[in-house]
């Protein structure tokens, strides 16, 4: 009977876990693409275009060339991090990147986003009220 | 100036709004299939998108009617459209490319800023309601108004059609004599079966004809890589101007300096970079869809008798098309793309 009870706890435990990790476990939640998308803008930009959705996102193949879209909105070899995200809304996720640039300083971004199986991918990015990826 | 950012986003968001807007696919028939951005080739089912960069391509038996905004696209039999983007006067525009077959355009009303109209030998501007589009076998292209106007531009000369008037261009050559012609009174099939059997007794001019077409490509990229080469550079002086700035006046008026005079130069950079790619892609259409298949057409006809003057004097010349495309359009060019 203990066992019995045990288990059940488990299970209940269990579930409540699930219900809330459930994204991670089932694919990429919003704010970790969005956390992929910076990181790979630091450290590989030849991966940045992965992180955007390859059927909705138009520039997808110009994007794989980090000089035609990255470096000119991004300044390379400097560092940017994400502050203030809003991820309530998946057509306009609302963010503030920062650079280690001193000029370029901190700009409003904001993600569309769009679900590719289970992961959520970037669709378009908007960067200062310019779209700079459709 | 306290409105002019509010303005300049706002006209951002509506151009991207007006010019992005994916075309839906109302009616398919027949064999036809959609190849999108990342390279996948799929079958087309009515309520399909077809988006920036993807190309629609029928077969034998192939029919696509699709919807964008309004205008009405009636894709034919053995037809391949590609829809681009470009930047034309400080604006991203949509362009409907065709490589090969016919296309009927209907619109439900003009607004000014139509998408051209891309063929091979010439480039199609706008004004009419209805009309007909053809492109040949060989690279030449067939356009015939129904109602409106039309403008059509090829190598710097411009013909503009009225209703019931058409025009031929062949590769590398200004627009013909234009001429009268009945709604729906052209059979595409009888005039490709024209274009093929000219191209094969003649089958070095063709290919001469093409290379003209694919020299204007590769000037195109060559000064836009040139000019976006050059933004660039004016880019990276001046993100360093605004850390200077910065360095001297403070963190406040280097980001002034960036917001008003870098982001604008990063703007252009990117409209450039954009006309880079949409040249190197409609040579890469050319090369794929029209050198391609007078290639096979040629050689098919020459099977037994490669040794022919003819046909090695265009197997030379389609040899040049080709090392003078992957020298000045593939490094231009992603994987994917190919």
């Amino acid at each position: 009977m203990r066992i019995k009870n045990a288990l059940f706890i488990l299970i209940i435990i269990l579930m409540v876990v699930l219900s809330f990790e459930s994204c991670s476990l089932f694919g990429t939640k919003i704010d970790e693409r969005i956390d992929a998308f910076i990181s790979d803008l630091n450290s590989d930009r030849n991966n940045v275009y992965t992180n955007f959705h390859p059927d909705k996102t138009a520039d997808y193949n110009a994007i794989k060339d980090p000089t035609l879209t990255w470096d000119i909105w991004f300044p390379a070899a400097e560092t940017y991090s994400l502050s203030n995200l809003d991820d309530g809304d998946s057509d306009s996720v609302t963010a503030t990147i920062t650079s280690t640039d001193v000029g370029w300083g901190s700009k409003s971004a904001i993600f569309r986003m769009a679900k590719d199986g289970f992961d959520w991918m970037i669709e378009e990015l908007t960067l200062a009220g310019t779209k700079i990826v459709q | 100036m306290k409105y002019l950012i509010p303005i300049t986003i706002l006209f951002f968001l509506i151009t991207a709004a007006v010019f992005a807007a994916p075309a839906e696919v109302v009616y398919a028939e027949g064999e036809a299939s959609i190849k999108d951005t990342a390279g996948d080739e799929f079958e087309v089912y009515i309520g399909d998108e077809v988006k920036t960069g993807d190309t629609v391509s029928t077969g034998y038996d192939g029919f696509v009617e699709m919807d964008q905004n309004g205008v009405v696209l009636k894709i034919n039999s053995d037809t391949v459209f590609t829809l681009m983007e470009r930047e034309e006067g400080n604006e991203k525009t949509d362009v409907f490319s065709i490589a090969l077959g016919s296309i009927k355009f209907r619109y439900d009303k003009l607004t000014g800023k139509e998408p051209k109209i891309q063929m091979v030998s010439c480039v199609a501007g706008v004004r009419g309601t209805e009309f007909t589009v053809f492109s040949g076998v060989d690279g030449s292209a067939l356009i015939v108004v129904d109602k409106g106007r039309v403008e059509v531009e090829a190598e710097g000369e411009t013909v503009e059609l009225n209703p019931e008037e058409g025009v031929e261009v062949q590769p590398g050559a200004p627009p013909g004599e234009k001429f009268k012609v009945h709604r729906d009174q052209i059979d595409y099939s009888k005039w490709n079966e024209e274009k093929t059997n000219k191209m094969l007794q003649n089958p070095v001019d063709s290919i001469i004809n093409l290379q003209k077409r694919m020299d204007y490509y590769i000037e195109n990229v060559a000064e836009y890589y040139s000019l976006f080469s050059e933004y660039r550079e004016k880019l990276l002086a001046e993100r360093a101007k605004a850390n200077e700035i910065a360095e001297k006046q403070g963190k406040e008026a280097g980001t002034k300096y960036y917001s008003e005079v870098v982001d604008p130069i990063a703007f252009d950079t990117g409209k450039l970079g954009l006309n880079v790619r949409y040249f190197s892609l409609a040579a890469l259409s050319m090369r794929r869809f029209v050198a391609g298949r007078i290639y096979l057409s040629i050689k098919t006809a020459y099977i037994t008798d490669l040794a022919n003057n003819i046909f090695i004097e265009f197997l030379e010349n389609y040899n040049n098309l080709l090392a003078n495309f992957e020298e000045s359009i593939v490094s231009h060019l992603v994987e994917a793309d190919i």
